[in-house]
């Protein structure tokens, strides 16, 4: 038996009985008058296909008619009965009801205990059934009883459940969250979900709601095939980075459109997220055109539904650690090992002293215990037609190093009215407050601002203060890095404080044409405060503030008309507009020679004449029409086509407008009638699509080449000064990207097992890419630009990526369902016109002048680029090495072109930063009221460049002390399979070679959780639901570092292989509670 | 359906609203300055011209992470290699790895950024023409030529051939830059300076006259120096290039008093940190740059300061130029050797890790607490006991990159080169000497009657004593330009370690350094920029 659903709108309000419809038709099919009914009200039709005559010929002609004088006019005089039941129109064959003699009742509830009205009980193998009424009872007569009840219900999983004599059969339902037949949001309107024609994906929050994250990001990790989640940067306040599909863009960034209820916005909190719908190919996002590029995630808030109001409260906890830590030398053995190897001349005495005095472990002193707490309370009711959600919450997270937290706070508000049964309007305001302390000191960069570089690299034979309490400030053998611990007492306090308003018309024209207008206004201000003391800077302190103010306002508006023609001809055209524009301004101050320090950056003018103040204007502007066509035939074959035109401020002239249009095929193979009599597969369906998105890539002003300040002291006070520097590019024009999808959806095994497998080919063209200038046309690193941004080329992905569902077991207590998604990407640098290598950053100035990461054709985005390392060279190579001024014990690299010299002609291609293969497996089992989440992710085959190992091992300009414990290992004539080379200047050590390349693979278990809900007979007042919870348990890898799946590049694809001493991951234990009242 | 035309209205309306503005997608950026269009005026002169100072001191002021470092161990310079490694020897004598020139790539980058501001003023300044008098304007324009000029001046002696660029960041898409000969980049400089000289003022006004802005003294001495070091290797203009230094020299000496030039009593006092311009009428310091607490010099104790006291010890002194460094007030200035902890515990330099003196004249720091200063004659002054106190990579003391005995010794050289040495040359050289020996005024140290290359050798060694350590590569420039660089890396080092030994003997391309990696790997046709050696 096959139950069809109709109707595309699940909507929370429901018409009253006396809902009125006008449907004036002649000769049209009973399935025409049934679609008219949804369209006009929000009632929906429940039926079997196979038993109600669906093209039977009917005149009606009913002028603001109720409903049920509408059905009663259809149907009156034959044999199907209806029924409304709560939003449901439910239709039956008449002889159902009439059979009834050995009878089997009862009442059928939701998992929350609540009756459930309309619910489909029919005994399976027959046609013969009923439905629950507004008390969620059924009675059904005349059952065998061997015979097995069905019970059925949109949004709720099917259950058979066998007789075997029982007169009362109780049943809970459970929600389908995976059904084929849901309804996803697309952008701009919503489509089935089997009538998708893109590659679609979606993510209940039921997966991700006991795995406290630190991250909104970080939910969507494992989660989704070809949706890669990395955690680049454990600092408190740092989200996650998203990658759909790999990386296209090299400047423009790759993050993906995150759309929230139709706004255009970040990862909301994730007790307010309902569904996620990750849209990945180009017939998905050209929709939305120059945003579009990266796939786009849409995200369905919770929202107010009709009742009494109810209180949901939800708090969590987490206790954060890093447990990795490199092995270091404690003080004796550093001065015993440095002294005897020349590389630091500690005396007799001193070493004798750390023999009892074993040092500071820098490590520990900069590491702590972080703890999170999370408090969010949300209040959500209404009536029929005003329903509101109100939600306020707070969040605070002490980060695993001294000195850095994030916190905030803010409250969100949705109100829904309908005004009439056609307009409906929906108010959404929210503002928010958030803190950041010491953000800096996570990310690559300045050797001499991330702690945890000092931390390696300090000597343990230095003690944190000095003998009259005041800190340590320059250690041995480090150059200019300060003390670890001195370095976190630096305060960089970011704040920011943003506003926003929504307002969304929705108004039913007429039969099937639906306009849709929304209006936002958002506002945020924000900054710095700096401070930084004497202690820290050696000559005085300084203070700072900055702050900026950011206002934008986005119109848009859509009109959507759906017809259906003769019954099987299923159109939906939809048609917008929509403009944006955004103005940013900045002020900022600051106390060069602060001559108190108790003033902080409280009194800037103290310090005059030692001040000085800077401001800014920024502005940007987009305009964009869009339409798109849908056409089905007989639910078998689909069309999609969607076009978008966007126009920027950011670029010039005729670059000014970018076009994005696209297509897609479906065909659903099981509504074929050669497929209607296999019990097989329940659901299959093959789709292809093609399209073009964009980047808008470049920030306000790319096509200028503006001057620079600079200001310089002539004597005391500094004068204002303006600089030239390498300039704009007025000929930028969009970047795009091409995307072939081809998907196929297969559903067996009753519904249980869903499979899902895409391929795709993107090519992003016209690739806008930072181009080196050479220093002598004036590029330089430090107090100037060095490259200029152009369209050079072009870059390819190409994956396959597979998502398999299974509910291995479905009984009324014990459920286990496990996806498991997988995806293979390649990615490829095509071509990049005039230029044969673009050079990634560079790090860590007293290493290398040059970047490890290069952009090449034929290579991926992400290629490591530079010597490989031979090895060490042994006694009998002595001659060999002696050619390139080198002895035995000393470190071996390739010499392509033969000229005794490691030399820049010698660089070849020596690793890859992306990884070909990353998965996702998702376990959820439950047993009564326990729930059991477990989420493992892998990642593989991927290399990273940890020179942090290599600081830590090596003795390098500014680090002149041996201080990881292995680092002794070190080759002599007595230890030829060294790991390191022997001591001396004549081993060559070259960072930029893959001596420090590490393999970057790992499984991780990012979360396990188990909840469980308290029956109501134990706590009576409310629901309430308890959590204990782990993240990053287990980390299965062979990396050295503290973590692989960090980075010192956060978000940037070019460099993101580096361990440069970022923030790592903390492993955390997390303790939940969730009420409702 | 009544319902409709409102509803259509609300529509229509919100189209047009949003199709009304033309100027929607017009980008508005206020507030910034473009360079297309600029120095139109003496305000926006003067903007561009202050911020080309700020680039080219910070060109000037990295002695570690510049070319100078890599050039360490002329025969007045080494590091030792303990705090450092790398910083153990003249690297420009070993063969060095792609990417780990770091330090060069970033001397290179400034000096090239200078040298691109420079052009960016030369190439616009016209467009002031009708606002700005011709001689303010040119003085203006004459700042630029004379910082150009110098960078490239800087450039040239270490790089020999490099890139000549009169353009302001152009990209060079096509990669049509190659390495112009070192001739013509000199001629580039004397034309710039032959503008300086003509146009700039003897002294200014204001904040610029306080602040180090360039002279036409500072212009005419450049370029006396310049043609010395023309004369010499590589370019050897030979005996016209002599006369033209000595030509210039003399009409800085001839109008000392005008300029404003004259020697300080003592050599310690030049090294005041609290040294401050136009404090006397007549004073020795002919260019430098001014630091403060903000923007300061890298010029500072750490870099020659032993290991035991917290140092870095890549900047010390040769032991066989110490031991040759004639005695006298200056020897005891410029080296320390005896150093006092605690208020009293003494230690030599033979008794240290490093071995070698340090170089006081980096010592004179004004940020650290505690240095006593003023009583630093005193030997139990904590200027030279407190080897406790924390000492800094910076200072805010002034850069200074050329000081009068430099014009009073290439006068007496070339005139020596040109037609013997003459009354004015015995007296330049006595002057050095004899204040280098016991103040301005004596005269024990004074020689006469020598024959002219005796003279000449006196010359040529006075100028290293006088600008020994890092005044700006003096003596690396003067090595290289005679061709002395074989002889004083073997035959005057006095050096028993072995890891001070020569990885390999000089050769001429030794002299120079290569251009950057980095650079070379944006521009292949810069590769082996020196090929003739």
């Amino acid at each position: 038996m096959i139950i069809v659903f109709t109707s595309s709108m699940f909507a929370t309000n429901v018409n009253s009985q006396v809902a009125r419809v006008n449907i004036t038709l002649r000769n049209a099919s009973v399935i025409q008058i049934i679609r008219a009914i949804e369209n006009q009200t929000d009632y929906l039709f429940v039926y079997d296909k196979n038993e109600i005559d669906l093209t039977r010929q009917v005149d009606v002609n009913a002028e603001n008619q109720s409903v049920a004088e509408v059905l009663s006019a259809i149907f009156n005089g034959t044999d199907v009965k209806y029924g409304i039941v709560g939003s449901n129109i439910v239709l039956m064959p008449n002889e159902t009801v009439q059979q009834q003699s050995f009878k089997i009742s009862g009442r059928v509830t939701d998992s929350s205990g609540n009756a459930l009205p309309g619910v489909t009980v029919v005994i399976q193998g027959t046609s013969k059934g009923t439905i629950t009424n507004a008390e969620g009872s059924y009675s059904l007569g005349n059952v065998p009883g061997s015979a097995t009840l069905v019970f059925s219900f949109v949004g709720m999983k099917q259950q058979e459940i066998t007789v075997a004599g029982k007169s009362t059969i109780n049943v809970t339902m459970a929600e389908e969250t995976i059904g084929i037949e849901e309804v996803v949001a697309v952008g701009y309107g919503t489509v089935k979900k089997s009538d998708l024609t893109g590659s679609v994906t979606s993510v209940s929050s039921k997966s991700f709601l006991d795995q406290p994250a630190s991250s909104a990001n970080s939910i969507l990790a494992g989660r989704a095939p070809g949706v890669t989640v990395r955690r680049m940067n454990g600092a408190p306040g740092r989200e996650s980075t998203i990658r759909i599909r790999g990386a296209n863009s090299l400047y423009g960034g790759n993050d993906p459109l995150i759309v929230v209820d139709g706004n255009y916005s970040s990862m909301p909190d994730m007790y307010d997220i309902e569904s996620i719908e990750i849209l990945k190919d180009a017939s998905a996002t050209a929709i939305y055109g120059s945003r579009g590029a990266n796939g786009v995630i849409l995200v369905k808030t919770k929202r107010g539904a009709e009742g009494k109001p109810t209180l949901n409260f939800h708090s969590d906890f987490s206790f954060d650690n890093i447990s990795q830590r490199y092995d270091m030398m404690d003080a004796y053995e550093l001065a015993e090992y440095n002294n005897r190897v020349g590389a630091y001349p500690f005396t007799d005495d001193e070493i004798a002293y750390y023999k009892t005095n074993r040092g500071t472990n820098w490590q520990n002193e900069i590491f702590q215990t972080g703890f999170s707490q999370t408090y969010k309370a949300a209040f959500s009711g209404g009536t029929k037609n005003v329903r509101f959600y109100i939600s306020p919450s707070y969040k605070k997270t002490t980060g695993t190093i001294l000195n850095t937290n994030a916190s905030g706070y803010g409250l969100t508000s949705k109100v829904d009215m309908d005004l009439s049964s056609r307009v409906t309007i929906q108010i959404e305001t929210s503002v928010g407050h958030n803190d950041n302390l010491n953000p800096g000191m996570a990310s690559g960069g300045g050797k001499g601002t991330i702690p945890l570089t000092a931390a390696i690299i300090w000597s343990p034979t230095e003690p944190v203060y000095e003998a009259d309490g005041t800190y340590n400030r320059l250690g041995i053998g480090t150059s200019t890095v300060l003390n670890p611990v001195l370095i976190t007492t630096t305060k960089n306090t970011n704040y920011s404080n943003n506003g926003s308003g929504v307002g969304n018309l929705k108004v039913k024209i007429i039969d099937g044409l639906e306009f849709n207008a929304k209006g936002s206004v958002s506002f945020g201000t924000g900054g710095s405060r700096d401070f930084v003391s004497k202690n820290v800077t050696g000559v005085s302190a300084a203070a700072a503030q900055s702050s900026y103010e950011s206002k934008s306002w986005l119109i848009n508006s859509f009109l959507t008309y759906s017809k259906t023609i003769a019954g099987i001809h299923n159109f939906s055209v939809m048609a917008g507009f929509e403009e944006t524009k955004g103005v940013y301004q900045s002020l900022s101050g600051s106390a060069n020679i602060l001559p108190l320090e108790s003033v902080g950056w409280y009194n800037l003018g103290l310090a005059a004449p030692n001040i000085s103040v800077g401001s800014g204007y920024g502005n940007s502007a987009m305009r964009s029409y869009f339409g798109r066509l849908n056409y089905d035939y007989d639910s078998r074959y689909y069309l999609t086509a969607n076009f978008r035109a966007d126009g920027s401020s950011k670029f010039k002239g005729d670059n000014q407008f970018g076009y994005f249009p696209s297509f897609a095929l479906a065909w659903k193979l099981s509504e074929e009638k050669f497929m209607k009599d296999q019990d097989i597969l329940q659901n299959v369906k093959v789709r292809g699509g093609w399209g073009v998105t964009g980047n808008q890539a470049i920030s306000d002003y790319a096509t200028y080449t503006t001057l620079g300040d600079r200001g310089f002291y002539w004597g005391e006070v500094q004068q204002a000064g303006y600089y030239a520097r390498v300039g704009g590019n007025p000929n930028l024009k969009w970047e795009s990207t091409k995307q072939l999808n081809l998907g196929l959806d297969l559903t067996t095994l009753s519904g249980r097992l869903s499979v899902t497998l895409d391929y795709y080919d993107k090519k992003t063209e016209d690739l806008l890419a930072p181009v080196s200038v050479a220093a002598y046309n004036g590029g330089d690193s430090t107090f100037g630009r060095n490259s200029v941004i152009s369209n050079v080329g072009s870059v390819q992905n190409r994956g396959f990526e597979f998502n398999i569902n299974y509910d291995i077991f479905r009984n009324t207590d014990l459920k286990y369902e496990i996806n498991l998604n997988g995806a293979f990407n390649r990615n490829k640098v095509l071509d990049l016109g005039e230029q044969s290598i673009i050079y990634g950053a560079t790090y860590a100035s007293g290493l290398s002048s040059l970047s490890p990461f290069a952009l090449m054709a034929g290579q991926p985005i992400g290629t490591i680029y530079g010597l490989k390392y031979l090895g060490i060279w042994q006694e009998n190579e002595a001659a060999e090495a002696a050619k390139y001024q080198q002895e035995p014990g000393d470190y071996r690299y390739e010499d392509l072109d033969g000229n005794f010299n490691y030399g820049s002609e010698d660089s070849q291609v020596i690793g890859n930063t992306n990884p070909s293969f990353t998965w996702g497996l998702n376990n959820h089992l439950s047993y009564k009221n326990f729930d059991l989440n477990i989420l493992f992710e892998g990642v593989h085959d991927r290399d990273v460049m940890n020179w942090s190992y290599m600081i830590a091992a090596e003795r390098i300009d500014f680090k002149q002390l041996y201080t990881l414990r292995e680092a002794r290992n070190r080759w002599t004539e007595a230890n030829p399979n060294a790991r390191f080379a022997k001591i001396g200047n004549s081993n060559k050590l070259t960072p930029n070679s893959s001596q420090y390349i590490e393999d970057g693979s790992y499984v991780k278990m990012r979360n396990i959780s188990l909840s469980y809900r308290f029956p109501k007979n134990v706590i009576s007042f409310a629901d309430v639901r308890v959590s204990v919870s782990a993240q990053n348990m287990l980390t299965f890898t062979k990396y050295k570092g503290y973590d692989p799946e960090i980075s010192s590049s956060v978000g940037d694809d070019v460099n993101s292989g580096m361990d440069w001493f970022a923030y790592p991951n903390p492993k955390s234990f997390s303790f939940g509670i969730s009420l409702t009242y | 359906m009544k319902n409709i035309i409102p509803i259509i209205s609300i529509i229509t309306a919100f189209l047009v609203s949003c199709e009304s503005n033309e100027d929607f997608l017009a980008e508005n950026p206020k507030g910034q300055l473009f360079p297309d269009n600029f120095l139109n005026n003496e305000t926006e002169l003067e903007l561009m011209n202050t911020s080309l100072y700020a680039i080219f001191a910070r060109t000037m002021n990295w002695p570690y992470e510049s070319m100078e470092i890599k050039l360490a161990s002329s025969d007045d310079i080494l590091g030792t290699g303990n705090q450092r490694p790398y910083y153990n020897q003249m690297e420009v004598n070993m063969d060095i790895t792609v990417g780990a020139d770091n330090d060069i790539q970033l001397g290179w980058e400034r000096a090239y950024n200078t040298i691109n501001q420079a052009n960016a003023i030369i190439n616009n300044y016209h467009n002031a023409d009708d606002a700005v008098a011709e001689d303010k304007l040119n003085a203006w324009a004459a700042q630029a030529h004379f910082i150009r000029a110098f960078t490239y001046f800087w450039l040239v002696r270490f790089y020999n051939n490099i890139p000549l660029i009169t353009s302001a960041f152009v990209p060079d898409v096509d990669k049509e830059v190659t390495c112009s000969s070192s001739r013509d980049i000199y001629d580039l400089i004397v034309s710039d300076l032959q503008f300086a000289e003509e146009w700039l003022p003897v002294s200014w006004t204001g904040y610029m006259k306080k602040g180090g802005a360039v002279t036409k003294g500072a212009a005419k001495s450049t370029l006396a120096k310049v043609y010395l070091q023309m004369a010499g290797f590589p370019v050897k203009g030979g005996a016209e290039y002599y006369e033209k230094a000595r030509d210039k020299a003399k009409e800085v000496i001839d109008n000392a008093s005008e300029y404003g030039y004259a020697l300080r009593d003592h050599f310690h006092q030049v090294w005041d940190p609290y040294w401050s311009a136009y404090e006397i009428p007549e004073d020795e310091v002919i260019l430098w740059i001014e630091h403060t607490v903000d923007d300061y010099s890298r010029r500072a104790p750490l870099a020659s300061r032993p290991i035991e006291f917290g140092g870095w010890e890549f900047m010390v002194t040769e032991n066989g130029f110490f031991n040759r460094f004639p005695e006298g007030e200056r020897k005891n200035f410029t080296f320390i050797t005896d150093f006092y902890v605690n208020g009293g515990q003494h230690y030599s330099y033979t008794d240290l890790t490093c071995k070698h003196p340090c170089y006081r004249k980096l010592w004179a720091d004004d940020l650290s607490d505690g240095w006593d200063w003023e009583n630093r004659n005193d030997p139990s002054s904590l200027w030279a006991t407190n080897m406790t106190q924390t000492a800094n990579w910076y200072s805010s003391r002034p850069d200074i990159i050329m000081r009068y005995p430099d014009v009073l010794l290439t006068y007496a050289e070339a005139k020596a080169r040109t037609d013997g040495p003459d009354a004015l040359a015995y007296q330049c050289l006595n002057d050095v000497r004899n204040r280098a020996y016991k103040g301005v005024g004596t005269t024990e140290a004074s020689v006469s009657g020598l024959n002219t290359a005796d003279f000449i050798d006196a010359v040529v060694w006075e100028r290293a004593y006088e600008f020994a350590g890092f005044e700006y590569s003096a003596r690396w420039f003067d090595l290289q330009r005679l061709e002395l660089v074989e002889k004083a890396t073997t035959d005057w080092r006095d050096e028993t370690e072995s890891k001070y030994s020569l990885v390999k003997q000089y050769t001429k391309k030794d002299y120079f350094l290569p251009v950057p990696s980095k650079e070379v790997t944006l521009n292949p046709n810069l590769a082996n920029n020196n090929s003739e050696f």
